[in-house]
């Protein structure tokens, strides 16, 4: 290996760690010693972590269980990321229609997808969720999970903590389980995992065609991970795997879920500038859009 | 499930690019991160260790299995002493798809203090693995892999299950309560 260390040499660290149930990848590449990649590397676990456990269903003591418990008819508190990832949903609401709708908890409990951890519980829809000046309120006794868009927000914030950093990168890649989001992505490929059970460990190349991706297949998914239809409260069972493109995880995370139910998928992806790609069980690849 | 095809398009009146084939190049996969050295440095830092190799008896085994409930493999521990009464523990988990390395910090309480994974192999399908996807790995030590400067593919797919990072969390917290704290 080489010792020179009087031109400074690009270095690269890449690291794995267990995080919301799957595995978050940080991958960096720059021109600065390994101290300072470690470094790096920890400020995007740590806000990984940190939105995490602002955003989980499943903590009661999390940012998003006390409105859960309080938002009812009362003016509760609410943090700039919070808010920002609620509007973020309540936009995709109201453009699907409320295909996408985050007060699904309520179905979820009932369907086993999530814990009954609430004393009462009632089903409603987005359009009973109001925010105002950094508060919200729920109309109904709804609950909201964020399962379907947290993971893509956390993974947003973990580049923008990095991209402050005073570093000039040659590459980023943040990869939480399957929502990535790279710097320099252009000329990049990706690996799609096979969406047949049977291929497990099989992937399928394709061009990055923006910063950032997401993955979505129900039937890889055990029965505690589901996608749900909020109009129909009907179970998905797609043997399609779908990925989105988009410029911010948050987004391409959301429009995965929204593309297994939205059949009006072209005005979505003009929207949002994004682009599809879907694989079946035999491993077909189309792009759409 | 409805397949989103060029009639479904058509009948939306899209104006929709569908149907573009890639070419499929289906591969088995092994991720490499980080090298012991490194993993070591950072969950300890600067404090010094030292190798501490343990070999546990058959009895140490059977208990940490029975309060982990985790299967035990191996008799060794591949264990570093670390000054003021930590460890640094290089180990396997074994799932059913894949074997992961993992490097994890305890304390002297027996508190988890970090946890690394150097090394992520699918074994499914490993022997159908692409030859010249594995080229980039061969002949070369996990030390240089770290450096090879080019950024190692990147994977958007399932969210893969972390159960057995978390079933040999359980076993290794229970090899310190068992074999490790009297050491």
């Amino acid at each position: 290996m080489g010792t020179s260390t009087e031109k400074s040499m690009t270095n690269i660290i890449k690291r794995s760690k267990p995080l919301l149930g799957t595995f978050v990848e940080v991958s960096i590449l720059a021109d600065v010693n390994d101290d300072t990649l470690v470094k790096l590397s920890n400020l995007a676990f740590l806000e990984i972590e940190k939105i995490h456990k602002m955003m989980s269903f499943h903590n009661p003591d999390s940012e998003l269980s006390m409105i859960n418990s309080h938002a009812y008819k009362k003016n509760t508190v609410l943090s700039n990321q919070l808010e920002e990832v609620i509007q973020q949903a309540l936009e995709l609401s109201h453009i699907t229609n409320g295909l996408y709708d985050i007060t699904i908890a309520d179905e979820l409990m009932r369907q086993g997808g999530l814990p009954k951890q609430y004393p009462s519980s009632e089903a409603g829809s987005w359009r009973d969720i109001n925010i105002c000046n950094n508060h919200i309120t729920f109309e109904k006794d709804i609950k909201i999970d964020l399962g379907g868009i947290a993971k893509g927000y956390a993974v947003d914030r973990a580049m923008e903590i990095l991209q402050k950093q005073d570093i000039e990168y040659k590459q980023i890649s943040i990869n939480a389980g399957g929502d990535l989001r790279m710097l320099n992505w252009q000329g990049k490929m990706v690996y799609i995992r096979h969406p047949s059970p049977k291929k497990h460990g099989q992937f399928i190349e394709i061009p990055m065609k923006a910063p950032a991706l997401a993955t979505s297949a129900p039937n890889y998914t055990n029965k505690n991970s589901l996608i749900i239809n909020p109009i129909s409260k009907e179970k998905l069972k797609n043997r399609e795997s779908i990925s989105v493109f988009a410029d911010k995880c948050i987004l391409a995370d959301a429009l995965t879920k929204i593309f297994f139910l939205f059949s009006d998928f072209g005005t979505i992806a003009k929207l949002f500038d994004t682009s599809m790609v879907t694989i079946n069980e035999a491993g077909n690849l189309r792009q759409v859009l | 499930m409805k397949y989103f095809d060029r009639r479904t398009l058509i009948k939306f009146g899209l104006t929709a690019t569908a149907g573009i084939f890639f070419n499929i190049t289906a591969k088995t996969w092994a991720k490499i991160y980080l090298t012991p050295e490194l993993a070591k440095n950072i969950i300890w830092g600067d404090i010094s260790m030292s190798p501490f190799p343990v070999t546990m008896t058959k009895s140490q085994m059977k208990e940490i299995k029975k309060q982990s409930k985790v299967r035990v493999r191996s008799d060794k521990i591949n264990a570093w002493k670390v000054d003021g009464g930590g460890w640094f523990i290089l180990d396997q988990v074994i799932g059913k798809h894949e074997n992961i390395d993992i490097a994890v910090g305890i304390d002297a309480t027996g508190g988890i203090t970090g946890i690394e994974i150097l090394e992520y192999r699918e074994t499914y399908g490993y022997e159908v693995a692409n030859p010249k996807w594995r080229k980039q790995f061969t002949g070369k030590n996990a030390s240089v892999r770290l450096r090879l400067g080019k950024e190692v593919q990147n994977i958007s797919g399932a969210t893969l299950s972390c159960r057995h990072i978390t079933d040999g969390i359980n076993r290794l917290t229970q090899t310190w309560e068992q074999v490790l704290k009297n050491l």
